[in-house]
């Protein structure tokens, strides 16, 4: 070769470039400042950061143990008791006290929540990078079984897990956690496959790095923004649809466990005389569903290289 | 720039033979049949020297990218020919040797945003190749590379979108010299920066050639950039090379008609030479490389093309005069004056624009 660094005279070649000012700031830094100034983001934040602080600390800011139905004989089929001194959201159906039983369904959704969408993420994107990052058949292969998997509703899919492994809150997350396998594998896929066909992917060939790098060093970063946005919504749904599963009995068999989509079927046949029993249950679910979904949607747009403010 | 020819070294570092790079067509979604094929590259034939600058121009979609891409082996499939580098064919190679061979002949993309990773510290992008190729990198690498190129040290530990334009295509170029190419394809390497930095980054490409004695092919769809800094121009239109020279030779004289169509679109300093200049306007758009005309590619847009030959010979490269080749049949003619352009309405000025 003609070219020798080494002994390369130094000093600028063509004068000095035209300025650069800006002090150094990562992607990741400049997400986090774009998060800091969007108040939707700000507001899905602490939403969100409320919601894992109740359900940690659940044991701690509970008036009493959970799924005691210690006051089971004030409650009647006409009648269930509403606030009181004693109990400030008042008793549910079951007879146990409602704040108690909303702090500790927290602390369930949060469980199902991130046990199933890590689940879901985790056996999705282990097939999305296979199919994107090897191609050819393997890609082939991947996405019929995923196609095969979207083809069955969600819920069907949910439903068939949970009557195959019996009615536990495992089998709910694992029936979560597969419905979401096909969404996680096509995203990531697509994103990968699309980020492939960038210049900078063709650059790095040029460069002669080697295939393995390009992929997970560069195609799959890029390639992740949609995927963690993705996590932080299914979070929401997986909340949503553990009530549905319970709706149809494929939740825990205990009926008395603390969990805001069971206590909203359970509230259903009293909703004419107590709606209250279906209002805070489905306020939390709202809300933290809401929260989970203003700050996915936030992360999307702080995530973005393009977007810059 | 003067040829470095040493040793008995071959003159030329990079020689192209009968290049053709083809895009099948496909249709159906199950069964994929091949129902054509796009013609990018259809037999090129391309010498450069060793510390020369080879230009390269045609209008966008004669293929010029398709075939610096096909020299590179980048992502596209090579139907024919034979490319050798320093007596070498590259053609051939595969896998980890392929991978190997790219160190020594680099590319520098025509958009610079796009063909940096977003998420790449300035740091990173420079020492991430070299690292892959076994090249020692130390603290003061990047700096040195980064001076080199006209940017202050301090943006090592930057991101991409942190720069300007030029700035950006000037990290392009750090990335690749800091493999020690000999040979760099530049593709359009100005054409996505503001016109008052183009001449800064070429003028870059200039010294860094000189310094480094590296060997250019610089495409531009556009004669002024590509005069600026070549030795030799080659012409491509619709796959092939149409007319190639010495970058004075070609400007003072272009043989082809397309050459002349060209630079009849550059306005001319000398208010003499513009003056006598033929205005050739090309009619339509360039046709589809998937069916490229017969004979004579140009021929459907040619004010030249005669009843005979033109539309069933395709014409070959021939050197009408040392160091200056052409494909076209009645060459000559048009020179001397003997054939004169079909429609006059399309042409302003009388005299013939070469002496
Ligand atoms: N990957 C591809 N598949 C099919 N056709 C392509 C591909 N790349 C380029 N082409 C076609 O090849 C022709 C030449 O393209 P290109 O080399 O980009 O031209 P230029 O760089 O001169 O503008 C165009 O008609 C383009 O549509
Ligand atoms: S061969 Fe004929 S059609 Fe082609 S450039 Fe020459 S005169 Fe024109
Ligand atoms: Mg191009």
């Amino acid at each position: 070769m003609t070219a020798q660094l080494p002994t390369l005279p130094t000093g600028p070649a063509a004068g000095p470039g035209d300025g650069a000012t800006v002090v150094g700031e990562s992607l990741l830094r400049g997400a986090w400042h774009r998060l800091r100034r969007s108040p939707l983001a700000v507001a899905g934040a602490v939403i969100v950061l409320l919601f894992v602080l109740v359900a940690l600390a659940a044991p701690l800011l509970a008036p009493y143990e959970p799924a005691s139905t210690q006051w089971a004989g004030d409650v009647t089929p006409q009648s269930v008791p509403g606030p009181s001194a004693d109990h400030v959201l008042g008793l549910d159906s079951f007879g146990s006290d409602m704040l108690t039983q909303l702090l500790y369904g927290a602390r369930q959704s949060l469980i199902v929540g991130v046990v199933s969408t890590l689940l879901g993420l985790s056996v999705g994107a282990a097939l999305g990078i296979s199919a994107g990052g090897l191609g050819g058949k393997v890609d082939t292969a991947v996405m019929r079984l995923v196609d095969i998997l979207l083809s069955i509703p969600s819920l069907l899919l949910a439903v068939s897990v949970a009557a195959v492994m019996g009615q536990s809150q495992l089998s709910v997350m694992i029936a979560i956690g597969v419905a979401q396998v096909p969404i996680f594998a096509r995203l990531l896929r697509g994103s990968m496959l699309s980020q492939s066909r960038s210049d900078y992917v063709l650059a790095a060939g040029a460069l002669g790095i080697r295939r393995r790098r390009i992929v997970l060093g560069h195609v799959l970063p890029n390639s992740l923004g949609p995927t963690i946005v993705q996590a932080t919504l299914s979070l929401a749904t997986a909340i949503i649809e553990v009530a549905a599963l319970s709706f149809l009995g494929l939740g825990d068999s205990d009926p008395a466990v603390a969990e805001w989509g069971r206590m909203l079927v359970a509230a259903q046949e009293r909703f004419g005389n107590d709606p209250r029993l279906a209002v805070y249950p489905g306020v939390c679910i709202a809300i933290t569903a809401l929260g989970f979904t203003l700050f996915g949607e936030a992360l999307r747009e702080a995530l973005d290289p393009r977007q810059r403010r | 720039m003067n040829p470095e020819v040493s040793g008995g070294r071959d003159e030329v570092l990079l020689r192209v033979r009968g290049l053709k790079v083809h895009f099948p067509i496909t249709r159906g979604i199950v069964l994929q049949r091949t129902v054509g094929h796009v013609q990018a590259v259809d037999g090129v034939d391309l010498d450069v020297r060793r510390g020369q600058t080879m230009g390269l121009v045609g209008e966008s979609g004669s293929g010029k990218s398709t075939l610096g891409r096909g020299i590179l082996r980048l992502g596209v499939p090579l139907t024919a020919g034979t490319v050798e580098y320093d007596g070498v064919d590259i053609a051939s190679l595969r896998g980890e040797q392929l991978r190997r061979q790219r160190s020594a002949m680099q590319m520098v993309f025509q958009d610079p945003m796009a063909s940096l990773n977003p998420r790449q510290s300035v740091e990173n992008l420079i020492t991430e190749p070299m690292r892959a190729h076994g090249k020692p990198v130390d603290t003061t690498t990047v700096a040195r590379l980064l001076e080199l190129v006209g940017l202050p040290r301090s943006a090592a530990l930057r991101y991409p979108h942190e720069f300007s334009g030029g700035q950006r295509q000037r990290l392009g170029i750090a990335r690749a010299i800091g493999l020690e190419p000999a040979l760099v394809i530049a593709d359009e390497p100005v054409s996505a920066l503001d016109v008052s930095v183009q001449a800064q980054v070429l003028n870059l490409l200039e010294e860094l050639q000189q310094r480094l004695g590296l060997t250019y092919l610089v495409i531009a769809h556009d004669l002024a950039v590509v005069r600026h800094v070549s030795d030799d121009v080659a012409v491509m239109y619709l796959g092939g090379i149409v007319e190639q020279a010495g970058s004075d030779d070609l400007y003072r004289s272009p043989l082809h008609p397309y050459t002349r169509a060209l630079m009849s679109a550059v306005p001319v300093p000398d208010p003499e030479v513009e003056d006598r200049r033929q205005r050739i306007l090309l009619r339509g758009d360039i046709p589809s490389p998937a069916a490229p005309p017969t004979g004579c590619r140009f021929h459907t847009r040619c004010p030249y093309r005669q009843q005979t030959r033109c539309d069933d010979e395709r014409p070959v490269l021939r050197e009408l005069r040392p160091g200056h080749r052409v494909a076209c049949h009645f060459a000559e003619e048009i020179d001397s004056g003997a054939i004169q352009p079909a429609e006059a309405a399309q042409m302003v000025g009388t005299a013939p624009a070469s002496p």
